[in-house]
């Protein structure tokens, strides 16, 4: 807990605080970020071969050719998707549990992270199926629609996070929400083994290692970076949620001290009223 | 290099967005840091 929202206040005075969500650990996961990001690109588009296999006829090559670079992107998102929404599940059922406001802020972090990073699985994916399977989008195909039901959901569920109530009701609806959308990403996972028949999707080949040595290196290698970037952007949500509720919690109180200064004020001119016997008996 | 407009555009879509978000997190955490005290920050006293 404490990387995402540092100690606790020590002798360190506040005055010397920045006034940023920036830290010691963020700074390091940024640099590695864009360390990572250097080393991905070097290796998705210099070292890393195009994909090509002997085809059926003589002479004839098969394959995505370059276009297996896309997938550098698109299956680390794809994953990252899976994990930043599963946190969010694990973050909302905790909070249903224990009721920490902690947990609330961390799923609703983890869940804007996914919905993002879900939007660039499926626009890497579009863009990737045009030159290969010669189409945009393919309603028929179960782990695009699967896929596609996942990112409305979790865009609803930050579309829930929005409409206005109080704290706590918001924190339980939008938790139950985080929870039961969770249902969705083992039947996304899992569709391409389930509907081999409905899908265009190829079957795993990470699993089975059936892909060449540079080519695995370079997938691995841009889910670390991916992995990376998506601790040091949730690190930086979770504290942009901890400042959004403080500026909440704080407005909240100005309203109030603001109602019982009114209440005071009526109280006072009543009482000043009925004391010289002028209109005490007004409603 | 075969497709290369796509990988261009899948490329720069991608970091365009992850690029747009995380700036936006960025000048938000900035602005809204400024109407917190800083003892409510915790993250604010950890070492730099």
């Amino acid at each position: 807990m404490s990387i995402l929202l540092g100690r606790p206040p020590g002798d360190r005075p506040p005055s010397a605080a920045p006034g940023h969500t920036g830290s010691r650990a963020t700074r390091i996961l940024g640099v590695a970020t864009l360390v990572g990001l250097v080393g991905l690109c070097l290796c998705a588009f210099i070292f890393s071969p195009p994909d090509s296999r002997p085809g059926p006829e003589p002479g004839s090559r098969i394959g995505q050719f370059d276009a297996v670079r896309l997938m550098y992107v698109h299956f680390p998102a794809a994953i990252w998707t899976y994990s930043a929404l599963g946190l969010c599940a694990l973050a909302s059922g905790v909070y249903l549990w224990r009721r920490g406001v902690w947990w609330d802020r961390l799923a609703h972090a983890s869940a804007e992270i996914g919905v993002l990073l879900c939007a660039v699985t499926l626009l890497t994916g579009m863009i990737w199926g045009r030159p290969i399977w010669n189409t945009w989008w393919e309603w028929g195909d179960v782990r695009v629609v699967t896929t596609l039901v996942l990112f409305l959901t979790y865009a609803g569920y930050l579309a829930l996070r929005s409409v206005p109530a109080a704290p706590e009701a918001r924190a339980r609806r939008s938790a139950i929400l985080g929870v039961g959308g969770a249902v969705l990403i083992p039947i996304v996972n899992r569709s391409v083994e389930w509907w081999e028949n409905r899908t265009l999707h190829q079957q795993s080949t990470l699993e089975e290692l059936r892909i060449e040595d540079l080519t695995l290196f370079t997938l691995v290698l841009g889910i670390a970076v991916m992995g990376v970037f998506f601790l040091w952007i949730l690190i930086h949500r979770f504290r942009l949620a901890w400042l959004e509720a403080e500026v909440e919690s704080a407005g909240l109180e100005a309203a109030l001290a603001e109602r019982r200064a009114e209440a005071g004020e009526v109280a006072a001119t009543g009482a000043g009223a009925g004391g010289t016997g002028e209109g005490g008996s007004a409603p | 290099m075969t497709h290369a407009g796509y990988i261009a555009a899948g490329w720069s879509i991608s970091a365009a967005l992850l690029v747009s978000y995380a700036v936006m997190i960025l000048l938000r955490g900035r602005r809204l840091s400024g109407r917190v005290p800083a003892r409510r920050r915790r993250w604010m006293t950890t070492e730099d």
